[in-house]
């Protein structure tokens, strides 16, 4: 009986070791020097994946009442309203593109289709359209009744820092989970997601030269950018879409083109507030002064990035796109942050034809192979976020299928 | 030239000339001076220049051959051997460089890829000719190189003084490639150490510049390498206004000096030149007859012993001239008595001689004693008048009247007194030259007196005929009437007695008009004068009379 007993008692200890916990502060130390709080700004992974905490996606509660006519009801269906008419000054404006109409009534947003386009529900769990509130406020608190449930984890405080301020958060048990560092020593690794953070190359032929892709092509290393100057997870990506969304192969470099005939100087802009695109920025400028091009940079904050961005007032921009992990979706926003959303009506037309979901995607792939050269953009590489914690620590972290981790999943683990 | 202007003339030359003379050399020497120290300066200071960038080499060479052997060198070898910590590897260079101090620093392997950069991170991979060619050649110095750095600008080529030492880890060999740019802050560090301005430059131009150097300037350039000099220009601007303010101050000096002598001539001398400027004045003073005239200024020395001796000289001179005028008065006087004496007794000679007659014709009863009686009656009649004549003319010289001087136009007085001369002798011809508006202040009736007299001398020296001339003008202060005949002239023996009472050369004449004439001009404060010209070519008498004021002449 004293066996039995003891045996229960264990395998309640066990039991209890593994089972969630509500309460605690859940302290989120993210590698960013300043981080955004506009969902339509705060595309990074790292800052996607504390919209996705303070905030509630309206992938929820819809409802396709033909394949060209979905319902949204919620009680935000007016902010998602609102969201859509945001979007559409943002390189996200693809997510909705083949929304044709949106009709308010009470709680329930309508939305017409101007061809089937299934994978709209999925576009509209993005961060970039979610709205508030969500599992955590604003301020941190934990929201009872919020819509996905309430949080496990009593506070969420998140910092932004350097990756020696994370090491060092870490080891002082002042943050127990850090996003979008290289690997800590004594810090734990997380399984990685997909990889959905594209960056690309911008550019506007008129002003940099009808040679410019060539020599980019001929002398970026996208494997040795995604290797050495570039935090992991990342890969190389010669296509238009990500590896996670379609093949990579690798690409034969073409010849260098002449240099230009005149050296006259290219402003190249980055964001200031990504570290992984300065790095990026650096090396496309000596590897573009080999070309013979002069490249001075210029960082700006991104609200600015995107602004001169929507005005294509540029010669040379770098920016990276949070993609849905959808290809048609992908593909979209693709296209129209390259300028091309007069190829939305004949593209949406040819996938609506098709059902099939691989017969979907083998168009999208098809299409972007097709198209891709003509682009004023060029693919260079895709991250992932990398989650770090402090091991022990925490616990329960899951990965939504655009790779982001769910901060109110995490539980914390009692301390001995 | 006043005497108070030939001595300030005198002083200014003996201020201006001295300063004149010692300037010239004086600013030659200073020049020579300032010249001298600039280039013992620039010699100084290029000295200090290559010092500076020697000890600059030794200090790369140092910090690389350290950094080579270093443990934190070790680990990032370890890292590299084993693959591990791309991160940390990337970054080790730029920390590594700015912990030692350098600008430049890259982690080569064999081959020449850069394993790591601090100056140019992005590099990371790339072969870097330069710094490959250095670990080949491995000079035993750090050497000027043309490195690459990156910047928001763009990648450009910057001058360094680079040094490449190896490092060993097992059969790995790391390269340590690294030095100090010679830009903007080494140029300015130099510039700072030299007070020079200091140029690097490159074959295609300035790479950096540091201080300034006012124009003109001399230079010193420095070849650190075949493509890199380092020229430093030092500013003249300093010993050329040291000198310009050296002539400035002379010339201030002689300026103050040329003041201070005219001043002092102005202030001083005149206790010198007045009393000889009295002298002057008083000379000139008693030259137009102011006798009672003393020199009241007294200066000491000679300048005082000749004023006394000026007043008592002229208080002796008009002693003398007073007892001389006085001498002359009683011999003229005495003259004029025995010219009149002498002209009565002439007369009375006749009259006794016909009246002694009468009575021996009458004692004797003789019957031509009614014609001798007539006879005699009229010469003694004759000769009775001649003395009264003699006697009015003489009453008239002595009562002469005070003139009544009134405004007049001389030519219009000549005019009227000519006119009195309506019918001329036979043959004698009167030509006039009367000058217009020539006003002066006369008693009419003694003018026309004057004119009369002249005219009727010149007609009487004209029995056969002849021309006289009447002309008035204006000869500076005076108005000048002359009067000129053809006649045989005035002998010269006569000419000095010519105004003399009683002198005449003229059978029956009273001697008296031209004395008379002379007279009634000094009256008018003027004068008259006889230009008797050579023997034969007739007489000029010219007459003198101030010009009135007021009245227009022309």
């Amino acid at each position: 009986m004293k066996q039995i007993a003891l045996l229960v008692l264990l395998s309640t200890h066990a039991f209890a070791a593994t089972r969630a916990r509500y309460g605690g502060t859940l302290k989120v130390a993210v590698i960013a020097p300043v981080l955004e709080s506009d969902p339509l700004l705060a595309d990074t992974p790292a800052e996607a994946a504390l919209i996705q905490a303070t905030s509630t996606p309206l992938c929820l509660g819809m409802t396709w009442t033909s394949p060209t006519s979905l319902q949204v009801t919620s009680p935000r269906a007016a902010e998602l309203q609102k969201n859509f008419v945001r979007a559409q000054a943002s390189p996200y404006r693809g997510l909705v593109a083949v929304i044709k109409n949106r009709a308010l009534k009470g709680d329930t947003l309508e939305l017409s289709l101007s061809h089937p386009f299934p994978e709209l529900a999925q576009s509209l769990c993005s961060p970039v359209l979610s709205v508030q509130p969500g599992p955590f406020a604003l301020t941190g608190e934990a929201q009872l009744s919020a819509p996905t449930g309430r949080a496990f984890a009593d506070r969420l405080v998140t910092s932004a820092t350097d990756e020696r301020g994370a090491g060092r958060k870490l080891a002082l048990r002042q943050a127990q989970l850090v996003l979008g560092a290289n690997p800590l020593s004594g810090a734990r690794a997380e399984a990685p997601g997909a990889a959905l953070y594209s960056t690309f190359l911008f550019f506007q032929p008129q002003r940099t030269g009808p040679d410019l892709r060539q020599a980019v092509e001929s002398t970026v290393d996208r494997m040795e950018l995604a290797r050495a100057f570039i935090r992991a997870p990342a890969f190389p990506q010669p296509r238009l879409l990500p590896p996670a969304l379609m093949p990579q192969e690798t690409l034969l470099r073409p010849s260098a083109p002449p240099p230009p005939a005149v050296p006259r100087p290219l402003t190249l802009l980055y964001d200031a507030q990504i570290p992984d695109h300065r790095a990026v920025a650096e090396r496309l400028q000596v590897q573009l002064h080999d070309r013979g091009y002069r490249i001075v940079l210029k960082a700006l904050p991104r609200a600015q990035l995107r602004s001169r961005w929507a005005q294509k007032d540029y010669e040379l921009l770098l920016q990276g796109l949070l993609l849905p992990p959808q290809p048609a979706t992908a593909f979209m926003v693709v296209l129209d942050a390259a300028g091309r959303s007069d190829l939305f009506p004949q593209e949406l037309a040819a996938l609506g034809a098709l059902e099939d979901p691989s017969a979907r995607e083998a168009r999208v792939r098809e299409r972007a192979l097709a198209l891709a050269p003509g682009l004023t953009l060029i693919p260079l590489y895709a991250q992932g976020l990398s989650v770090q914690s402090a091991p022990g620590l925490v616990q329960g972290l899951t990965r939504d299928a655009q790779g982001l981790p769910s901060l109110a999943d995490l539980f914390l683990t009692p301390e001995p | 030239m006043r005497l108070r202007t030939r001595l300030a003339l005198f002083f200014a030359p003996l201020a201006i000339v001295p300063l004149a003379l010692v300037v010239p050399s004086t600013v030659r020497d200073l020049r020579h001076t300032l010249l001298e120290e600039l280039t013992a300066r620039i010699q100084r200071t290029a000295v200090s220049a290559q010092a500076t960038v020697q000890q600059t080499r030794t200090e790369t060479e140092r910090a690389i051959t350290e950094l080579a052997s270093s443990d934190a060198l070790a680990e990032v070898a370890q890292d590299v051997h084993q693959q591990r910590n791309p991160v940390g590897v990337k970054s080790a260079a730029e920390q590594l460089m700015k912990a030692r101090g350098l600008n430049v620093l890259s982690l080569l392997d064999d081959a020449g890829t850069v394993i790591s950069s601090g100056h140019v991170p992005a590099r990371l991979g790339d072969q870097d000719p330069t710094l490959s060619k250095l670990i080949r050649e491995r000079p035993a110095h750090a050497v000027p190189l043309w490195v690459e750095v990156a910047s928001e600008e763009g990648v450009t080529q910057k001058p360094a003084l680079v040094f490449a030492e190896p490092m060993e880890y097992g059969e790995l060999r790391i390269w340590v490639v690294g030095g100090v740019l010679l830009d903007e802050a080494f140029a300015n560090r130099l510039g700072a150490l030299t007070s020079a301005k200091v140029q690097l430059e490159g074959a295609n131009g300035l790479v950096a510049q540091a201080g300034d150097a006012q124009p003109p300037t001399v230079e010193r350039v420095l070849q650190l390498s075949p493509d890199l000099r380092l020229r430093l220009e030092f500013s003249r601007a300093a010993s050329i206004k040291a000198e310009r303010g050296l002539v400035i101050s002379f010339a201030t000096v002689v300026g103050i000096g040329l003041v201070l002598a005219i001043l002092s001539v102005l202030v001083l001398t005149p206790r010198l030149t007045r009393p000889i400027e009295s002298l002057t004045a008083g000379v000139r003073r008693i030259g137009q007859g102011e006798m009672n005239f003393k020199v009241e200024e007294h200066g000491s020395g000679e300048v005082g012993e000749l004023v006394t001796a000026f007043n008592r000289m002229t208080g002796e001179l008009k002693r003398t001239t007073e007892q001389l005028v006085a001498s002359e008065r009683i011999a003229a006087w005495q003259e004029v008595a025995r010219r009149l004496a002498h002209e009565i007794k002439n007369p009375l000679t006749p009259i006794r001689m016909s009246l002694e007659t009468l009575i021996a014709a009458q004692k004797a009863q003789s019957p031509k004693f009614n014609a001798l009686f007539q006879e005699s009656a009229g010469a003694v009649i004759e000769e009775v008048d001649r003395l009264r004549r003699i006697v009015d003319e003489f009453s008239q010289f002595a009562r002469m009247p005070k003139p009544r001087l009134e405004t007049a136009e001389l030519s219009e007085l000549t005019s009227q007194a000519l006119s009195l001369y309506g019918s001329l002798p036979e043959g004698v011809r009167l030509h006039t030259e009367l000058a217009p508006s020539l006003g002066v202040k006369v008693d009419p009736d003694q003018l026309t007196q004057i004119l009369v007299n002249l005219v009727k001398n010149a007609i009487e020296v004209l029995p056969k005929g002849g021309d006289i001339w009447v002309r008035t003008r204006r000869v500076q202060h005076h108005a000048v009437i002359e009067v000129e005949d053809s006649g045989p002239g005035i002998r010269p023996e006569h000419r000095a007695r010519i105004f003399e009472p009683y002198f005449t050369t003229k059978e029956g004449g009273t001697g008296l008009g031209l004395a008379i004439a002379a007279r009634i001009c000094q009256e008018h404060g003027g004068g008259l004068d006889v230009d008797a010209g050579t023997e034969g070519t007739g007489a000029l008498f010219r007459v003198r009379l101030p010009v009135a004021r007021g009245l227009r002449s022309s």
